[in-house]
């Protein structure tokens, strides 16, 4: 296990590596001259040129890129050209409200997925069967945008649960729960759409196995067969798939900041795009590389103790 | 237990079994968090608890809703406008405006100027300290504008100064080698307010982020990065302006500038109450918050010309008829309403009629180019341009009549030009319409690609602050200015130099009469609206005399002194 996990390790290098110089080379060679976005329209002609040299515009874009992937690996992301500050400082304020909303809107996914799974498969064609799918299209096709606005609508503003924005208290506490379960539903809900139909399906292949018609025939109670000898069995495509939810929890708490003013690195990564603050971008992407590889080795580890005849030594 | 291998893991310390049982606790500490108390105190996520909204239930604070990010407190830095709403409360200006929109003393106790304009002796109030407790002296003028001068985007403000010194404590000259009669107007601007430069030095680059400080009636407390930023009251301020009913301190303890980018959830955060006052009102908001019953709405028609700039440089718009039969073409109330949902008026004349120095509206009346079709038709007929039936598209020697249109992707800019493309198209154009990202639209403006493009300027106050940047030669698009015509007319150019630099009112003043005069003539842009500025805010606030100033919107000339709660 342990060399499995150092081999994982190794290979998130040249993978880093790669993210790296393609959002590079994209933030290069988009249109648009950040030091003018910088100062603004008004800006005179010879301040935009100073900030350039100041930016290090001056130089090739591979100069510029080695210089900063230089900087990286020893730990400093660059400075920002809109606010003059670390990029790593940046990242570290809002990195926890990123975290924490994921964290919830992946609770939350698995929360509604698996059951609700559970529940059709062992009940199909049933209208429960039939309203949990239904409900799995519906969370599917939603807009988080939307549906971000219209929980706000009806919580927050007609009938005043919780607030509309923002993001205050103590980790874990009421409040800070009043303020992060808006958004995590509107990130995670869509999220549990998918999930619910693989569980679904995962469940219907498993529970129509000779084993569990030998387990339901030698006398096991159903409670038994489903949840001792089938959900476990079911969960191995399943935990594929919550591996490859995780970057896409991430892409979603993006515009959910945005709509509920929650304080993480999607509200810098849109703001530095639009500011072409090159630094900014690329230390955010590369922070959220790190994580859905991590989330990915952690999801690979997890694997082997679902099916005990997965083994990495 | 036996694995696949047929390797035994009985003794692997990280089996199942413990992974389980580490799970099943982890959770049990997850829900006992639940179970714990709420978030009550001072958290440090962006205020003081209670309610979450980060008011001190001891106290009055005032949350203002912005809907752009602030980027710097360093009134040297980025000139955007969230950056100057913040700003603003922390630093006082040497002159403000007054209610007849005339540069009025504020740090000043008085002032002398020579015949020619060309030297400034400014003698400083001697009851004024920063918040750092350091008095406010002629050395600290000196400084900040060296600065000013060193790095600031907005260092025009102070024009071709040749000198800046200390004559005594309290006593500071300017001096310059040619008529600069603007000074005591650009002084006013909130980018050439006054910092202690004790606190510049002590900050190093990092100034404008963790430390800024002036002389305003507010404080700077913390900044929660992409929440709040926290102002306290300065309880030593008296200096106010004394045109206003309160010159100080502040009714209010503290001011948080709340960060909403997204602008339903700003408005919802208004009218639920969370929010106070805030001048990021939406367009298709404006009537929500003036009829909701805990909010009102103030509306005001402000110099901010929104308009299109032709590119005099490449055909078909290099013919001024053409140009002419754009402007006819364009039916303005309607796209008014279509792009602005109403929230604007619509101009003639390319300086606002509420500029100061704007042209007299009988003739503006007289020589623009208003909404008539017919006539627009009639000047393309006469410039060679043909069709067989309306709406069709014109040519001329077998070419087209096309023109590359450009937009920006910001919402009321793209509605302008998807609504002004249709009136075109209705007198014979082709309109190439791309809405474009700021960038690339940029990059398309100073190539010079365009035959028109969308565009504001919100410094229209004044005209000649509106006429210099966007129409002087000296500021052509292709050489990085931002005068996208490409517009390079010598006699405009003597007629700017005359408005920047005559030492009399009335010859300034005349020359911007004229310089007005030649651009109705030939029509280097097309005026379309002035914007309509909003402030929507609670019902339970007293914003006292604030709107009694024409240009309230402008908040540092009042530093909301005015507001209590």
């Amino acid at each position: 296990m342990i060399q499995y996990i150092i081999r994982r390790l190794l290979i998130m290098i040249p993978v880093l590596l790669g993210v790296t110089i393609v959002i590079s080379s994209l933030v290069y060679i988009a249109p648009g001259n950040p030091a003018r976005i910088a100062l603004g329209q008004g800006a005179n002609p010879e301040a935009v040129l100073a900030l350039e040299r100041q930016m290090g515009l001056d130089q090739p874009p591979h100069i510029r890129y080695i210089e900063w992937l230089v900087n990286a690996a020893q730990g400093d992301l660059g400075t920002s050209v809109q606010s003059g500050r670390d990029v790593s400082a940046l990242i570290i304020e809002r990195l926890p409200a990123t975290l924490e909303l994921a964290a919830v809107a992946m609770v939350i996914t698995l929360l509604l997925a698996l059951p609700l799974g559970v529940v059709s498969a062992v009940n199909q064609y049933s209208w429960l069967d039939n309203t949990s799918m239904l409900f799995a299209i519906f969370w599917l096709s939603m807009p988080s945008f939307w549906l971000g606005l219209m929980l706000i609508y009806l919580f927050a503003v007609y009938w005043g649960i919780f607030p509309v924005s923002g993001r205050d208290g103590v980790l874990l506490s009421l409040t800070w729960w009043s303020f992060v379960l808006l958004p995590a539903i509107a990130t995670g809900t869509r999220r549990a759409g998918l999930l619910t139909r693989l569980m679904r399906s995962s469940m219907l292949e498993v529970l129509n196995k000779e084993y569990i018609r030998t387990a339901r025939g030698k006398g096991i109670g159903s409670r038994k067969v489903i949840m001792t000898h089938s959900v476990k069995n079911a969960m191995i495509p399943v935990v594929t798939l919550i591996g490859l939810q995780i970057p896409l929890i991430f892409s979603g708490t993006v515009i959910i900041e945005e709509v509920f003013s929650w304080p993480g690195m999607g509200r810098l990564l849109v703001s530095a795009v639009q500011q072409r603050d090159y630094p900014v971008v690329q230390g955010t992407v590369l922070v959220y590389s790190v994580i859905v590889l991590f989330s990915n080795l952690a999801v690979d580890i997890a694997y082997s103790y679902i099916d005990p005849r997965v083994s990495y030594d | 237990m036996v694995n696949k291998n047929g390797k035994s893991n009985t003794n692997d310390w990280m089996n199942r079994r413990n992974m389980l049982q580490m799970g099943g606790m982890g959770t049990v500490a997850l829900l006992a968090g639940c179970l714990g108390g709420d978030g009550n105190g001072d958290n440090g996520n962006g205020g003081n608890g209670g309610n979450g909204n980060g008011r001190d239930e001891d106290g009055k604070v005032f949350i203002e809703g912005m809907g752009a990010n602030t980027s710097t407190l360093d009134i040297h830095g980025e000139p955007r406008v969230p950056n100057s709403i913040a700003h603003s409360s922390l630093h006082d200006t040497l002159f403000t405006v007054n209610l007849e929109l005339e540069p009025h003393p504020h740090l000043v106790d008085d002032f002398d100027r020579d015949e020619d304009a060309t030297q400034y002796d400014f003698y400083l109030r001697e009851d004024v300290t920063f918040h750092d407790g350091n008095p406010l002296v002629a050395e600290s003028v000196v400084g900040t504008y060296e600065r000013m001068l060193d790095i600031s985007p907005e260092a025009y403000l102070l024009g071709p100064v040749e000198n800046i010194e200390a004559v005594d404590e309290y006593h500071v000259r300017m001096e310059y080698n040619d008529p600069f009669p603007l000074l005591t107007r650009n002084l006013t601007s909130p980018y050439a307010a006054i910092l202690s430069m004790d606190a510049v030095e002590e900050a190093g680059d990092g100034y404008g982020q963790d430390i800024a400080v002036g002389t305003g009636p507010f404080k700077f407390e913390r900044w929660d990065r992409d929440e709040r930023i926290v102002f306290t009251k300065n309880e030593d301020y008296t200096w106010g302006p004394d045109f206003l009913e309160n010159t100080g301190p502040s009714h209010l303890d503290e001011i948080h500038f709340r960060y909403i980018p997204e602008s339903s959830t700003l408005t919802n955060e208004l009218t639920v109450g969370n929010v106070d006052g805030t001048t990021y009102v939406p367009t298709n908001d404006a009537d929500a918050i003036a009829d909701h019953e805990n909010t009102s709405l103030e509306r005001l028609d402000f110099p901010h010309a929104d308009y299109l700039a032709l590119n005099v440089t490449r055909p078909p718009t290099d013919d001024v008829n053409v140009r002419r039969a754009i402007s006819h073409a364009i039916n303005r109330q309607a796209v008014v309403d279509a792009a602005m949902d109403g929230e604007a008026y619509p101009i003639l004349n390319f300086v606002p009629p509420l500029s100061v120095n704007a042209l007299d509206e009988s003739e503006v009346e007289e020589h623009a180019h208003p909404y008539d079709p017919d006539r627009a038709r009639e000047l393309l007929e006469e410039a060679g341009w043909t069709n067989s039936s309306e709406g069709e598209v014109r040519t001329q020697d077998g070419e087209d009549l096309s023109i590359y249109f450009t937009a920006f992707s910001i919402t009321q800019y793209a509605r302008v030009g998807e609504v002004t493309q249709a009136m075109l198209s209705s007198v014979g154009f082709d309109v190439n319409l791309e809405v474009l990202e700021a960038g690339t639209l940029y990059d398309t403006l100073e190539a010079s690609e365009h035959n028109v493009t969308t565009m504001a300027w919100s410094r229209s106050k004044f005209a000649l602050d509106l006429l210099e940047p966007t129409l002087s030669p000296d500021n052509l698009a292709t050489e990085g200015g931002t005068n996208y015509s490409i517009w390079d007319n010598s006699e405009f150019a003597g007629y700017l130099q005359t408005a920047r630099s005559s030492p009399e009112e009335s010859d300034r003043q005349q020359a911007m009469y004229d310089a007005q005069r030649l651009i109705l003539e030939e029509v280097p842009v097309v005026p379309i609206m002035g914007y309509t500025k909003h402030y929507g805010y609670k019902n339970e606030v007293n914003l006292g005399d604030w709107f009694e100033h024409d240009w309230w919107p402008e908040q540092h000339l009042h530093h909301r002194l005015q507001v209590d709660l």
